[in-house]
């Protein structure tokens, strides 16, 4: 495991990808950081509605991971989650944080969160 | 010839990564609570939001600035150390009112037959985990945040929502007697009679609305339940969540080093199998067949 802290030194946000209603919740909580930065804004969460498709999923999962150098952790709603899995599954990187968090309508399924399931493979290859 | 790694070394490992698997079922089961009341808290005030008004992402302005930071701190595996909940610029600030809040926190769900959820937060967060989490306020005069009124107890119903309903009639009890907080008070002045000293002495003074909280960005008189969504809110945010990440930081950690481990015992084992073979094959007489 390193130790440098260049590595984790400035993730300083939390992120969210979610639902409408879980963004609110985060947002009313003050996680909200909006900037403007060459006439780009740059938010750090992102709302999953009925007209976002996989593939702005995963962009969006990609900026907070790989691009963005200043989120510490990732909340993703597990429904939505479940729609990029693979990517999730790839992700190895310690820094951000990826959680997997409920939603409104969604209950939290243990057998589908991927640190469970890493749990499951390393109890089971023994 | 690498030493095989003794057996507990795996085996203390493999204890402490089952006690980090129920941590992390438990912290994730809280999660799972407090972000259902919160909802049901958004529900319902949206439900009685004036005009059919909805508290939706739309409602917050197009630039803001988050109050909260993630502080990550890495510290080498071993000695294990206790992590404790951020409350840093409070403190730093010498800010009493939010150390007082903050014990009464801890505090008040004691009484009430169970530990709160900081104090639960605070058994489960293991220490000695890298990296650790905190969110901590970004502002020291934020300090005074509504996680006083935190009204959610583990203990305390077996469904989440049932649960969730109940700690609401709960904070909003608790609300009464709290004097802490700023208080919505639309009539102040048709309530309070001009020749009662009792009762104007009885009204605190307002508290100005801090400008960094996101409650008033969204409502001028934000309601009861709007305050305690933001309250389950800012603990989902604040608590729970470093709590899980330390939590799968750490075994992620654990993991690694067990893989580790396992890779370098399974080497020793077939090396020492190896020199077992080749010692036997040196100690074996040479027979050579014998040509006619």
């Amino acid at each position: 495991m390193t130790t440098n802290t260049d590595l984790f030194k400035d993730r300083k946000f939390l992120a969210i990808i979610g639902d409408e209603n879980t963004v609110s919740g985060m947002l009313l909580a003050g996680i909200g950081q909006v900037d403007v930065i060459n006439e780009r804004t740059e938010k750090n969460f992102f709302i999953v509605d009925a007209k976002v498709d996989n593939p702005m999923i995963e962009a969006a999962f990609d900026n907070f991971t790989v691009e963005r150098k200043d989120i510490g952790i990732l909340l993703i709603n597990q429904h939505v989650a479940e729609r990029i899995r693979y990517k999730l599954d790839d992700f190895k990187s310690p820094f951000p944080t990826v959680l997997e968090i409920p939603s409104k309508d969604k209950p939290y399924d243990p057998e589908k969160d991927t640190i469970l399931k890493r749990v499951k493979l390393l109890t089971g290859d023994e | 010839m690498d030493e095989i790694p003794k057996p507990p070394a795996i085996d203390l490992l493999l204890f402490r990564y089952l006690d980090l698997i129920d941590s992390y079922m438990t912290l994730t089961s809280l999660l799972t609570r407090v972000h259902t009341a919160m909802h049901v808290n958004l529900a319902k005030a949206n439900f009685v939001a004036p005009h059919g008004e909805r508290f939706g992402p739309e409602r917050f302005p197009t630039t803001m600035e988050a109050r909260w930071r993630v502080d990550v701190t890495v510290a080498d595996y071993e000695p294990p150390a206790r992590a404790e909940v951020a409350e840093e610029p409070a403190k730093a600030a010498g800010d009493k009112d939010a150390e007082d809040e903050s014990c009464s926190l801890s505090g008040e769900d004691s009484e009430l037959g169970g530990p709160s959820i900081l104090e639960l937060v605070r058994i489960i967060k293991l220490g000695g985990g890298i990296p650790t989490f905190r969110v901590i306020n970004r502002h020291s005069e934020d300090a005074d945040l509504p996680t006083d009124r935190l009204s959610l107890n583990p203990h305390r119903g077996d469904s989440a929502g049932a649960g969730g309903e109940r700690n609401v009639d709960h904070a909003e009890n608790e609300d009464e007697s709290d004097d802490s907080y700023e208080k919505v008070d639309p009539f102040p002045a048709a309530q309070a009679d001009p020749g009662d000293t009792t009762t104007a002495k009885a009204i605190p003074p307002r508290k100005k609305p801090s400008p960094h909280d996101p409650l008033f960005w969204i409502s001028a008189l934000p309601t009861q339940t709007l305050r305690t969504a933001q309250s389950q809110a800012v603990v989902f945010v604040t608590e729970v969540v470093p709590g899980l990440a330390t939590v799968a930081a750490e075994m992620r950690a654990v993991e690694i080093k067990i893989r580790r481990l396992r890779k370098h015992r399974a080497k020793g084992l077939k090396d020492k199998s190896s020199q077992e073979a080749q010692s036997k094959d040196v100690k074996a007489p040479d027979v050579k067949p014998t040509s006619s």
